[in-house]
């Protein structure tokens, strides 16, 4: 079916100083991923839908091959964590580690969280926080439904669970993504939302408690799907209730290079083992020209070239 | 005038924060008793983005501490080489001077991170700033931090009866300061600009720019998100001898985190320690739960 086009511009977002507009050259913020795969930009629709939602679903990016490996090497990590290297015992050990960085991810977050000031072609505009491995299963842990965060936009920053948009341009904060390595179906356990809430103006009603509530919302997904929301929205886990198979998701977590919620590390020799490009993801915690192979005066300079 | 509290958002499902008083420190780690700020100098700050306190220090208290701030800069090797820095001797307790906590507490404080015991912020820079006659000069920089994402620091916030001032500068003003003679030069409400700066912003003389009188002793203070500058110090009867010092939030800076020397932190007082700690939120707050405001 053809479409009419929607007229839009670009969005004027503030420079550092003078309230010149922060120019973006073409091809300015990060290509490609530490792999050297080509980052994949986020369409109209997943931004609208981001944006007015607070999450996005992502379904089966994964191939076979790399879930086998992935999940075998997940399943290592529960059951006999000794075969795995003691630095890699963590959601970026072995074949996740790609996941870190993955180009969907960084497409993702190219949008929504990076600082084009702190990007360059070999470094990326935002950090990662946290990473981990989730296992779940009705004989096991099944999560704890725990509703927390929400109304991102009307916080004041200092707890990272911020959400900030103008028009034609919006700005996520703290930001987890979520890889299910196998399927999800709706109801039975996985991650729950309040759609919308991110930008809500009222505390959320008492009905909010009861996970049975319409206000909250859910996905079904194959193995290989990606889930990505801002912290900013009132989120909890899901009592896992499907006996046909387990959850297995990795759980990383994202942040502006400036900020930080967490204070965890990969131990060092897993940082050293990674190229370059994904070690940018754990950069110090501060903002002043703060990029490698970047031109931070430059990019924040008020004034025409 | 009718006022009323604000409604500031928790961490969890848009509960208020509620009564937070008594997280904010009612006294620094001298055990003074912090001074809150006027109705008045919050409505000022707020709407210009930069606020002058008068007569904060005076006599003796005054006459030592600039005498360290000249030694620095004029007969360093008088003193030890760690102790050549603003967080020494008697210049550290600027740090957190009670009126410094009072602004910080309303503007900056993040009451999760903040207790009796301990600030709800953090400190990132101090240097001393001594000019004379012909040094400086216009480097106009930062404005329009309401309608920046919080991505640099440089930005800031405000909803009915609250505002947020991230990245903060204290200005100590140890000897006078005539207007136009060389203080720090201000666009007044440029905080919450929304259009470009015009060309005149490169002219130290346009009225775009404020800047202030105020006699030795006073503070200046101004959100980072202000558009400021430098300017040339022209006063000949006296040098600038000012004290800059920067705080942050207690999960972010500009700058990478600068510690005190050893030797200076281990003197420190327990509770001025807590401006130095580690940049994140998580279990962040000594001898408290950093979770328990969060479910109201």
């Amino acid at each position: 079916m053809d479409f009419k086009q929607l007229k839009s511009d670009s969005p004027y977002c503030i420079n550092k100083n003078l309230g010149s507009a922060l120019h973006i050259p073409p091809g300015h913020m990060t290509q490609a991923n530490a792999d050297g795969l080509p980052v994949v930009e986020l369409t109209q629709k997943q931004k609208y839908d981001f944006d007015r939602k607070g999450w996005l679903l992502v379904p089966g990016i994964l191939h076979d091959d790399e879930l086998t490996e992935m999940r075998e090497f997940c399943m290592r990590l529960r059951d006999e964590p000794e075969t795995v290297l003691e630095h890699e015992r963590c959601g970026l050990g072995g074949p996740l580690q790609r996941l870190a960085d993955h180009p969907v991810v960084v497409g993702f977050l190219n949008e929504f969280l990076a600082y084009p000031a702190l990007t360059s072609l070999e470094c990326y505009g935002f950090r990662l926080e946290t990473s981990q491995v989730v296992h779940r299963s009705v004989n096991g842990d099944r999560g704890t439904f725990s509703p927390h965060n929400g109304s991102g936009l009307y916080r004041f920053s200092g707890d990272s669970h911020i959400y900030r948009m103008f028009p034609g341009k919006a700005w996520s904060g703290l930001t987890r993504v979520i890889w299910e390595l196998n399927p999800v179906k709706k109801g039975r356990g996985g991650t729950m939302v309040v759609s919308g809430s991110h930008k809500s103006a009222f505390p959320a009603p008492n009905s909010a408690r009861d996970p049975s509530s319409p206000l909250w919302d859910t996905y079904s997904c194959p193995a290989g799907s990606v889930i990505l929301f801002t912290e900013s929205i009132t989120h909890s886990a899901g009592e896992w209730a499907d006996e046909t198979g387990d959850r297995i998701a990795v759980f990383n977590l994202y942040n502006t290079v400036t900020t930080r919620w967490h204070h965890w590390s990969p131990e060092a020799k897993l940082l050293d083992s990674m190229p370059p490009k994904r070690q940018t993801l754990f950069r110090g915690t501060f903002t002043d020209s703060n990029v490698v192979g970047g031109d931070y005066n430059g990019m924040t300079s008020p004034y025409m070239p | 005038m009718n006022s009323q509290q604000p409604y500031i958002i928790n961490k969890n499902l848009g509960q208020p924060l509620g009564n937070i008083s008594g997280e904010l420190p009612s006294r620094n780690s001298d055990g003074l008793s912090v001074i809150p700020l006027t109705d008045e100098q919050k409505y000022v700050f707020d709407k210009d983005g930069w606020l002058v306190i008068e007569n904060v220090l005076s006599g003796d208290e005054l006459c030592e501490m600039r005498d360290y701030a000249v030694r620095i800069r004029e007969n360093p090797e008088s003193i030890p080489k760690h102790l050549r820095t603003p967080l020494a001797m008697p210049l550290q307790r600027l740090l957190d001077h009670p009126v410094v906590v009072g602004f910080l507490n309303e503007f900056t404080a993040y009451p999760p991170l903040s207790s009796q015991d301990c600030y709800g912020f953090g400190h990132s820079f101090c240097n001393v700033m001594h000019r004379k006659p012909g040094e400086a000069g216009l480097a106009p920089h930062n404005g329009s931090g309401l309608l920046r994402f919080p991505e640099d620091v440089h930005f800031y916030e405000a909803h009915p009866g609250k505002a947020h001032s991230p990245h903060t500068r204290f200005v100590w003003e140890l000897n006078p300061v005539k207007e136009k003679q060389g203080g720090t030069l201000f666009v007044t409400g440029s905080h919450k600009g929304a259009y470009a700066a015009p060309e005149e912003i490169q002219d130290p003389d346009s009225d775009v720019w404020s800047s202030y009188s105020c006699p030795a002793g006073s503070l200046i203070i101004f959100a980072e998100a202000t558009t400021h500058s430098a300017s040339e110090w022209k006063d000949k009867e006296h040098d600038r001898v000012a004290i800059f010092s920067l705080y942050n939030p207690v999960d972010s800076g500009w700058s990478p985190q600068r510690m005190p020397h050893p030797e200076i932190f281990e003197s420190m007082p327990p509770m001025r320690r807590t401006l130095f700690r580690n940049r994140h939120v998580a279990d962040n707050l000594p001898g408290g739960d950093f979770r328990r405001l969060y479910d109201g």
